[in-house]
């Protein structure tokens, strides 16, 4: 892994638990779509290896919670929807990261000039 | 269908040797692993592949759920007990998640026994029997019996103690040594070991840690006797002692091990009641 990458890792660690409680905010979600839907897009890629345990994680702090559903190919699938207490936390971590971008955003760019 | 089980199983297995995260926890994380792996019906290959190496998921959990690495704080190698956490420390006399034999002494310098890897050993526990429900369940309700053992032990160490406190001058005469540090030795330990007792009925303490208080007081207790009887009775010798520390391991894997075993017993016993009534 280079430098670069490893920065972005670092910086995607720590947002990870916000990008999956968004996804979950529009509806609930499986575990391997939850890894696909982040595969697609650049910068928030993550292995299951690293979601699954965050899920893990996640509902057993009561943030969200899961029901199995019948799924029209294979197995029934176990889905992960947001809790009130899930919905409380994305609203307070989404402040926080948009205060905080902005923040850094007009910081780089003034650095820039 | 049996080989995609079996390499669920397998998977799941081994992750759960790497993890260290106990308890409720940790069943819920592999419950979920092998949901997660399931849901990939024939592509089980695939699926394994993407969760990684058993090691990092393992690891990656652990992370997630900031488990303790374990390691001791140690002196020249040796582990001690200069840092804080007594209870952490107790609590590591008896974890079979623990495959350690050697984990650090409660007190002092040096090591001791981890119990609940030599009842895995045993074949008496499997590492992951004990789980926050168990332990709530021994520490509660279940041990009544190790803490009257651990007492009556206590008895035996304090009346040793007197014993030896009223031949002391005698054996000072006999080997032409001060008798002091066997003396407050003898009467201290019973002390402390009462201490010990009576602070595992503290439900403010984490269960882990109350299921080993009583076993720790009795082998304390033990060892005390064996010393203050030893002095007493046979001051020149080590026989007594020697037997006297051997008695203590017992008691520390027995006191422990029972009420844990009594709460496991319980559970099952519910659950067999509930399949049969479903």
């Amino acid at each position: 892994m280079n430098h670069m990458e490893d920065v972005a890792t670092q910086l995607r660690k720590g947002s990870l638990e916000l990008a999956v409680l968004a996804l979950l905010a529009a509806q609930p979600r499986y575990g391997i779509e939850i890894v696909e839907d982040l595969g697609s897009r650049p910068g928030l890629e993550s292995a299951a290896g690293t979601i699954y345990p965050l899920l893990t994680r996640l509902r057993n702090s009561g943030l969200v919670d899961t029901q199995w559903r019948e799924s029209p190919v294979g197995p029934p699938r176990k889905y992960y929807s947001l809790t009130k207490i899930g919905r409380d936390q994305l609203a307070v971590q989404r402040e926080a990261w948009i205060k905080l971008s902005t923040a850094l955003a007009k910081l780089l760019k003034e650095v820039e000039r | 269908m049996t080989d995609r089980k079996s390499q669920i199983d397998d998977y799941v297995r081994e992750v759960a040797s790497h993890l260290k995260l106990r308890g409720r926890a940790r069943r819920q994380a592999l419950d979920d692993l092998r949901d997660a792996l399931r849901e990939a019906a024939e592509a089980v290959d695939d699926a394994i592949k993407a969760a990684g190496r058993a090691q990092d998921y393992a690891a990656s959990l652990d992370d997630q759920f900031g488990t303790r690495d374990g390691r001791f704080q140690t002196i020249l190698g040796a582990p001690n007990s200069l840092g804080r956490g007594i209870g952490r420390r107790m609590a590591g006399t008896f974890n079979p998640l623990d495959e350690r034999l050697l984990v650090p002494r409660v007190f002092g310098i040096g090591w001791a026994v981890n119990m609940g890897a030599v009842a895995v050993k045993l074949g008496w526990l499997r590492p992951d029997d004990l789980d926050d429900e168990v332990l709530a369940e021994a520490a509660d309700h279940l041990m009544g019996p190790a803490q009257l053992a651990a007492g009556a032990q206590i008895g035996l160490a304090a009346a040793s103690a007197v014993l030896f406190w009223n031949r002391r001058n005698l054996v000072r005469a006999e080997t032409g040594q001060s008798q002091t540090a066997n003396s407050v030795f003898s009467v201290a330990t019973p002390m402390v070991c009462a201490a010990i007792l009576t602070a595992s009925n503290d439900r403010k303490l984490p269960a882990e840690t109350r299921v080993t208080m009583p076993a720790l007081a009795a082998a304390l207790a033990t060892i005390a006797t064996g010393a203050s009887l030893q002095s007493a009775v046979r001051p020149k010798g080590q026989l007594i002692v020697l037997g006297a520390s051997l008695a203590a391991l017992v008691d520390l894997l027995l006191l422990s091990y029972l009420p844990v075993r009594s709460a496991l017993e319980r559970g099952w016993r519910a659950d067999l009641d509930w399949r049969n009534h479903v």
